[in-house]
């Protein structure tokens, strides 16, 4: 190596480094925690400090194993991050012991396995989601309906999240309030039901205003991440607007099978997903055109999976799959912009 | 050719381990994924395949002078079809929930590429005796991949080790089942193809990292001896 | 206050197809953080021994014309275009370390410094001062531009900007060019522009601009010089907005200028943004011009022609009769005790630098690093020789690269900031995978090592030295590959040789056998003779 240095000390103002990337990423998760926890009880607290503090044991371990430095790779925060993403992806009464299996695989099959931070090809906390919701469908179809259940104790909560699972839920009379359904799972039923959908049906009986608020407290953490230089706008607004697209088109001229453009837009994970996992820049493209066509990519997938596929809310497997092409679409970005 | 010094023991532990069929070659892996949701059905189709394997290896080896070159592919697609179809049959007769739980992949056996693989390179030009070990110890390596990756993915997606095993042992045998927890809890992600794929994946991984540490260890005593036969020299 | 002159400049000098500055992609704001601008450039006294290495642009090294124990003047040859800075005697010639990012030990004359040198002793060969015999920078025929880069020349000016690229060459082609069409030609759209480079953006170093604000007038004649000689039809001075006082410097004698000369072309000020890297050449022509030069095409192919502001001054004082033996030096940093700027000879110590400028304290406390914070590096040796390309000695409290890289996450952060386009972080990836090819596919070469990346990354990353140690791995590649194609050839050429030498000695043989094959006829025929005669013989001895 040669011997010039940049003295980079002497022209910084703030001396930018991972951890303050990924603290700032964690800040904007806020609102929207804050939210989801008026919104579902303090389920989705307990979710985001078990997964954070084992992930953080963890990727010690692994580390010490890797014969890696704890001081550099281990104080990052970037499996903290990866965990709060998991743990906001996955429902807040998901039993302990299958958020562990998550974390388990977050970290080794996510991250560890292709090297450590900065080599995965795929978004961690995703490929923890997509092991989670293919192990475990039941639980992690499981959610509260929101109306009912603000007043859900935290006590019972944590006494339901460590329980042996395998036990029915009527174990609990004073849980009557459980439901199995987000607005989007309804909207699954009542489509596998044959039932013809229209925006009313599916506002009446599955409230939708709630989530409607979590959505917008990830936007504006993400607004922040935005104005914060952070991410990118790119990856988002190419997310969102795909999938606005599509699902107006296919409003206006498809079947009536597909509910109105908000409606969309604010259920689900594509708020929370645009502005925090697609946006994770391990794992995106890295050119500007290459980030266009990744978030159009997503949304188009999001849309596809959400309302023609198998699963309620596709948006982690649009990120799998697009992340897969990542290394596609930057070649190909680079061969198309040289002459 | 006839006389080669590959002696029994090297033969068993390149089938066993350095040319693992299962983790180095990477041979037959189709069923070898497929049927290992479960150990009992690692065992049968193991047994199967090693089963194939030794009967093929020593035919092709006692035929070797007689088939012609030009044909010997045909022919040895002939032999193991053969033996696969005996191995059916008996199967059938002895452990029909076997036969019915393994499927499509008893039959398929005739193409596992391991078996006209270790006939083509191996079987084909060693003696008899030769050929019946490589078929024992390539069978066996192979066997172990299937039980050890079939155990792994019984274990985490069901919580139980050896269910059914009343399938391929008799009735006696339907007590063996051990059960880790409920089955509710079972991650089915490993019983699913992914996990498979995963499981052989790190199993992969575990073996290179072990040759990679006893490779380190070897040399570091290599370069011990040497430095100690230097000292010895001034 | 810089916007409002900004406006003035606009409206006083922008004329014809002016532009407003074109922006450049990337880049980073920031703080200037220039000292010792109050104070006047000094010029330090001469050591006692002055180190002048003999190396030329190109890395050659050259022969000394003069030998051990010559007394040398100021402006003699030391070697072939390399004037001596000051009176003194050749005390002897040894390998000495030079002044470079890799430390490198090449000749060096070492010269004991005469001050008071009163009877000069002419010897060897002096340049000839062929500025004399040029009447008037006005008069503009081929032959006057000649002698006039042959002064440069043997005058030893080089870019005084950071890379002392040899002033004469990059002016070459446009001199020789008849006219202004034939170099427009090369490039039809493009205006054959001069730029005269005082952006000077690389934070603390602020040599440019104690020289604009000392030396405005001589400036501004150097440049109508060079503009005259060159005959652009175009001519910018690009400084960046920070720079308030020399602008209005630069501004009063472009004024004043115009007064004294009538002129089609005018020298144009153009106050361009305070982002680094503005003052990088290919940036800067980019701000200029809208052109962007690829890194295998010179700014001569796009019809322009990029010189530092200190250059100018230094063609101006060259055709004063001045020789290029000196030039000025920012000495600053944040633990340098008396920041200032001062003209140091070429060959002058660190040491003696820092000395004699009340600096003493910084060489025992603190680390000194050569250049700016971004294209500098650290100076161990402290008797390094100063040259032309030292704009910077800087004084640091410790060594602030001792941050652990940690691994990219690929935020991207450094492609924002790349002015050339480039994807830093797939090229760290490949060369982290010593996958040379790939990042010369990436355009590795366009990296002008401006260091934007370095700042901006979060994982501490040294992204510019793996650039560095990418090409030199590459030219290494390419060396190697060129000398196996002159084996090859020549393994070739042998095996012709040989088939050559082969088939003639093969046509010899045949020739002999030939030969050969009609002899043993005549052998036959002669035994067969010989037997007749000796049959003959005795049937006659039978007879007799």
């Amino acid at each position: 190596m040669s011997h010039v240095s940049v003295n980079t000390a002497l022209v910084r103002s703030e001396s930018p480094s991972v951890q303050r990337v990924m603290l700032q990423v964690l800040v904007a998760l806020l609102p929207g925690i804050v939210a989801l926890y008026w919104l579902t009880g303090p389920g989705v607290l307990l979710n985001v400090v078990f997964a954070c503090f084992f992930a953080v044991i963890l990727e010690c371990m692994v580390l010490v194993v890797r014969k890696k430095s704890l001081h550099g790779e281990g104080t990052d925060l970037s499996i903290v991050v990866a965990a709060s993403l998991l743990a906001l992806s996955v429902p807040p009464t998901l039993p302990f012991m299958h958020l562990l299996f998550g974390v388990l695989v977050l970290v080794l099959l996510g991250k560890h396995v292709f090297g450590g931070l900065g080599q995965n090809p795929f978004n961690p906390a995703m490929v923890a989601y997509a092991a989670l919701f293919i192990s475990f469908p039941q639980s992690m179809t499981l959610w509260f309906n929101p109306t009912e259940l603000t007043s859900v104790s935290l006590l019972d909560t944590l006494k339901f999240k460590t329980e042996v699972v395998g036990q029915t839920l009527s174990h609990y009379p004073a849980w009557d309030a459980i439901t199995k359904a987000t607005p989007l799972e309804h909207l699954r039923t009542l489509k596998l039901n044959q039932e013809t959908i229209s925006v009313e049906l599916a506002n009446h009986t599955v409230s939708q205003a709630p989530w409607i608020i979590v959505s917008a407290c990830f936007f504006i953490g993400g607004v922040y991440l935005l104005w914060r230089k952070v991410i990118q706008w790119q990856i988002p607004v190419t997310v969102i607007a795909s999938f606005a697209i599509v699902s107006l088109v296919w409003a206006t001229f498809g079947t009536n099978s597909i509910p109105n453009i908000g409606y969309s837009l604010f259920s689900g994970a594509l708020i929370f997903g645009a502005f925090f996992i697609a946006t994770d820049p391990v794992t995106a493209a890295s050119s500007t055109a290459g980030r266009i066509v990744y978030g159009t990519g997503i949304g188009l997938l999001a849309f596809i999976i959400r309302y023609f596929g198998g699963y309620p809310d596709g948006f982690a497997f649009a990120v799998l799959l697009m992340n897969l092409c990542v290394p596609t679409i930057d070649y190909a970005v680079l061969k198309l912009s040289q002459p | 050719m006839e006389n080669s010094t590959n002696s029994n023991k090297s033969l068993l532990i390149e089938g066993l381990w350095t040319q693992n069929p299962g983790l180095v070659k990477l041979l037959g892996l189709c069923p070898l994924l497929a049927v290992s949701n479960s150990a009992v059905n690692a065992i049968g189709l193991g047994i199967a395949t090693l089963f194939t394997l030794l009967v093929s290896n020593t035919l092709v080896s006692v035929f070797r002078h007689h088939i012609h070159t030009a044909i010997r592919i045909p022919l040895y697609v002939l032999i193991i079809a053969t033996t696969v179809t005996i191995v059916e049959l008996l199967m059938r007769a002895w452990f029909p929930g076997m036969f019915a739980a393994l499927g499509i992949f008893l039959p398929l056996i005739v193409t596992n590429c391991l078996i006209i693989g270790r006939a083509e390179a191996f079987a084909s030009r060693q003696s008899v005796k030769q050929a019946f070990i490589d078929g024992l110890a390539m069978g066996l390596g192979f066997f172990a991949v299937l039980l050890i990756l079939g155990s792994a993915r019984e274990i985490i997606g069901q919580g139980s080790w050896l269910s059914n095993a009343n399938l391929l042992f008799g009735d006696l045998a339907s007590t063996w089942k051990i059960e880790f927890f409920d089955r509710s809890n079972g991650v089915l992600l490993a019983l699913l193809p992914p996990g498979a794929f995963i499981g052989l994946g790190l199993m992969l991984a575990v073996k290179n990292a072990i040759d990679a540490s006893l490779k380190t260890k070897r040399d570091t005593v290599e370069l011990l001896n040497q430095r100690n036969n230097q000292q010895a020299n001034t | 206050m810089s916007k409002l002159l900004k406006k003035i400049e606009r409206v006083v000098f922008n004329r014809g197809n002016n532009e407003a500055p074109f922006k450049f992609h990337g880049g980073l704001e920031l703080a200037p953080n220039k000292l010792g601008l109050d104070k006047s450039i000094q010029t330090i006294p001469l050591p006692n021994e002055l180190v002048i290495p003999l190396l030329n642009y190109h890395k050659q090294l050259l022969e000394p014309v003069v030998s051990i124990g010559d007394h040398v003047q100021k402006g003699q040859w030391l070697a072939h275009n390399l004037p001596c800075p000051a009176n003194g005697t050749v005390r002897c010639l040894e390998e000495r370390e030079v002044m470079q990012a890799q430390p490198l030990l090449t000749q060096c004359i070492v010269i004991d410094v005469i001050v008071s040198s009163k009877t000069a002793i002419p010897s060897g060969t002096s340049p000839t001062n062929n500025c004399n015999t040029i009447s008037g920078y006005n008069d503009n025929d081929n032959s006057t531009n000649n002698l006039w880069l042959e002064t440069l020349q043997q005058h030893g000016l080089t870019g005084l900007g950071g890379a002392a690229f040899p002033t004469a060459a990059k002016l070459q082609t446009w001199v020789n060019a008849n006219n202004a069409n034939t170099k427009k030609a090369v490039n039809t759209s493009q205006l054959a522009t001069l730029i005269i480079n005082a952006a000077e953006c690389e934070p603390s170093i602020a040599c440019d601009e104690a020289l604009m604000q000392a030396h405005a007038d001589e400036i501004v004649k150097g440049i109508e010089l060079l503009k005259n000689r060159v005959q652009c039809e175009r001519c910018v001075i690009a400084i960046e907005d920070s720079k308030p006082r020399a602008i209005a410097k630069i501004k009063l004698a472009l004024e004043k200028q115009l007064t004294t000369t009538k002129t089609d072309t005018p020298i144009e000020l153009l106050t361009i943004p305070t982002r680094y890297p503005s003052g990088a050449e290919s940036v800067l022509i980019k701000i200029v011009t809208g052109q962007s030069i690829p890194k295998s095409k010179l700014p001569i192919d796009f019809g322009v022609v990029c010189l530092n502001v200190g250059t100018a001054y230094a063609v101006w004082q060259s055709y004063q009769g001045e020789p290029l033996t000196s030039r000025i030096i920012s000495l600053t940093g944040p633990a340098m005790p008396n920041p200032c700027n001062v003209r140091v000879s070429f060959g002058t110590s660190i040491e003696h630098v820092l000395k004699s400028t009340g600096n003493e304290s910084a060489l025992k406390n603190y680390t000194i690093r050569a250049g700016g914070p971004l294209t500098g590096f650290p100076v161990r040796n402290m008797q390094l020789p100063v040259s032309s390309k030292t704009n910077c000695i800087s004084a640091h409290t410790s060594n602030a690269s001792a941050t652990v890289a940690q691994p990219c996450i690929r935020c991207n952060a450094c492609v924002d900031v790349c002015p050339e386009y480039l994807l830093p972080q797939q090229l760290h990836w490949h060369i982290s995978a010593a996958n040379w090819q790939q990042s010369r596919a990436q355009n590795l070469f366009d990296c002008i090592e401006c260091g934007c990346c370095d700042v901006v990354c979060p994982s501490n990353i040294e992204l510019s030295n793996y650039f560095r140690y990418a090409k030199a791995q590459l030219l290494e590649l390419d060396w190697q590959e060129e000398q196996a194609k002159i084996a090859q050839i020549r393994y070739e050429n042998r095996n012709k040789r040989l088939e050559r030498l082969k088939a003639e000695r093969e046509k010899e043989i045949a020739f002999r056998k030939s030969k050969l094959a009609t002899k043993p006829a005549q052998g036959e025929n002669n035994i067969a003779d010989a037997i007749a005669r000796a049959k003959a013989r005795q049937r006659n001895k039978k007879k007799s």
